[in-house]
């Protein structure tokens, strides 16, 4: 190689005009845990209400919030999260009386509110009210468990 | 700060003041259970209030002052009545700090968060006493859903 060749060499890579790593996947987005702690929560609802069909009136339209904030999560994340990406996310077997289901639940829905608060003060301004509704929406949803 | 995020908190302390008013009104009509509650949501109200008058006055911005009276959105004579304009008062000041969300960052936002939160989860407590299923809504504060 010519000493020309060679700093013609130098100066395309040093101006990542070669990418060293083309094939290298974008990082997830900023709010992929917020949606993975959604899908739980999916999950959760979807365990308990297979423990105790007398839940079903309270419990369904909480799942289906859940279910509607992972759509609406989705939709604006990019790169868009894969389909199967939490599919295998099931949640344990539910044990234990009508008060203790509840009492998980409860739980799981303060911890995954305070998820959503720190999200909502960490994102976007395009994104603060879509997850600020998802924190003051799992608040609500303490309030009708307690 | 922006004049927008201004802007919101004027409107935020607009919907505070109504807020107050509305409670004496509907207050009195409720149970023993109803009016403790009542109470506690008309004291956080005034909280907020007062919070909103401190922030404006440092910002140097005008800050709304209180109606001598607002009208109801519908006659309120009854203890169903009231909890139906607690829940409709609570929903409103929900609209409002949510709406502000999107102009604040960091600690402002996470202030105007908690206030939102606070009235989604005070007008969900409303429609649990009024015995309204679901109590709660996917998107608090959202007109549209």
């Amino acid at each position: 190689m010519t000493a020309t060749a060679a700093a013609t060499v130098t100066a395309l890579a040093g101006c990542d005009l070669l990418d060293p790593t083309p094939d290298a996947p974008p990082p997830p987005d900023a709010l992929m845990g917020l949606l993975a702690g959604t899908h739980a929560l999916v999950s959760a609802y979807d365990a308990a209400l297979a423990a105790d069909t007398t839940l079903t009136t309270l419990l369904t339209p909480l799942r289906e919030t859940h279910r509607a904030h992972a759509a609406a999560l989705d939709a604006i994340m990019s790169p868009r999260p894969s389909p199967s990406a939490f599919t295998a996310a099931t949640a344990a077997p539910v044990t234990g009386d009508r008060k203790a289901i509840l009492k998980s639940l409860r739980t799981a829905e303060v911890s995954a509110a305070k998820q959503a608060v720190e999200a909502c003060v960490a994102t976007t301004a395009v994104r603060a009210v879509l997850v600020g509704e998802i924190a003051a929406a799992r608040a609500t949803h303490v309030e009708v468990l307690a | 700060m922006s004049e927008r995020l201004v802007e919101r908190l004027q409107a935020a302390l607009s919907a505070e003041h109504s807020a107050i008013f509305a409670y004496a009104r509907f207050g009195v009509l409720l149970d023993k259970t109803g009016q403790k509650e009542a109470r506690t949501g008309e004291e956080t109200h005034r909280t907020r209030r007062d919070a909103l008058l401190v922030q404006l006055a440092d910002l140097k911005a005008t800050a709304p002052v209180a109606q001598a009276g607002y009208a109801l959105p519908f006659p309120v004579a009854t203890p169903a009545d009231a909890l139906k304009l607690a829940a409709y008062v609570e929903d409103g000041v929900a609209a409002t700090w949510r709406a502000a969300l999107a102009d604040a960052e960091g600690e402002v936002r996470r202030q105007i968060l908690l206030a939102y939160t606070d009235a989604a989860v005070r007008g969900t407590r409303w429609r649990k006493l009024a015995a309204v299923i679901p109590a709660t809504v996917q998107y608090p504060g959202r007109k549209t859903q």
